[in-house]
């Protein structure tokens, strides 16, 4: 522990501002870590899906030409109520297999790294 | 609607992580309970409740929180290095994640409501919501607020004695 810290104390007592000035430190430290880490393809997990592999370029971008398909719209719908893949793999009477390929197919489609992405794409348009 | 449950999740993902850190989480377990409220938020969106919810910034942060404590319940353990690894960004990155460590490290001193609080107010959350957030009066997140900075003021001076001497 060799750093300088911000917070010198005066008389062996840490003042109001001092506290604060660590917390303010602290957590902005906190917030530049977090934004360099943050990993959307873990975002997945709540799915129970396993990310495809990290896209290089957003191939995609121009996501306004994608058109989906009816199916792949009812499969986001689904996935937009919230339930789980299994879930919503039984209510579509798709295997949790397929449902989750289809789901990654469609990402990839979009250009996007999650579900969730998938989701709001959808009803920004109002697809779904 | 979606366009606003969008803005919603972009804006609060990244301080909901960083608020779920502060209470200990690791990076991987804060990024689950903040993508379980993006799904809670969907759900209210959907059912047509999200206008119901009076303060969203809090919303998120309780919902997110429960979710976490839920998680560790169930697996009765806890990350023992929030921070451990991933890839370094750059010059700076040591100092960034000592400071990090430096003050996770002294929140996790204190006991849990009083973390929560410090939490919470980092954010800037109202103290109504900080009460409803952890079921407890306003009178009482005044006292944990006060009791959490003499305890975080105490362990700061005495680790800069400690480093003087």
């Amino acid at each position: 522990m060799t750093r300088a810290h911000p917070y010198a104390v005066s008389d062996g007592q840490v003042n109001d501002d001092a506290l604060d000035a660590f917390l303010a430190a602290g957590d902005a430290a906190l917030s530049s870590f977090v934004r360099s880490h943050t990993d959307p393809d873990r975002a997945l997990a709540g799915f129970g899906t396993t990310a495809g592999p990290p896209r290089t370029t957003p191939a995609a971008a121009s996501t306004d030409e994608v058109e989906l398909s009816a199916d792949d719209l009812r499969l986001l719908a689904q996935i937009a109520t919230g339930v789980t893949a299994d879930i919503a793999a039984r209510r579509l009477r798709l295997s949790a297999r397929t449902l989750r390929r289809r789901l990654r197919v469609i990402c990839a489609r979009l250009g996007v790294n999650t579900p969730i992405e998938a989701v709001v794409w959808a009803a920004r348009r109002q697809l779904i | 609607m979606g366009e606003d449950y969008a803005d919603f999740v972009n804006e609060q993902y990244v301080p909901v992580v960083r608020f779920l850190m502060r209470m200990g989480a690791s990076l991987a377990d804060a990024e689950d309970s903040a993508q379980h409220m993006a799904l809670q938020a969907w759900r209210k969106v959907r059912g047509r409740q999200w206008d119901q919810i009076a303060n969203p910034k809090a919303w998120a942060r309780t919902v997110a929180l429960n979710h976490y404590r839920g998680r560790c319940r169930d697996r009765r353990e806890y990350p023992t290095d929030m921070i451990a690894d991933g890839p370094a960004p750059g010059p700076g990155h040591d100092e960034l994640v000592g400071q990090a460590h430096d003050l996770v490290a002294v929140l996790r001193l204190l006991d849990p409501r009083c973390r929560a609080v410090i939490a919470f107010d980092l954010d800037d959350v109202a103290g109504a919501d900080i009460a409803a957030a952890l079921d407890v009066s306003p009178q009482q997140v005044r006292d944990l607020r006060a009791k959490a900075r003499r305890e975080m003021k105490k362990h700061l001076a005495e680790r800069e004695g400690i480093r003087r001497d």
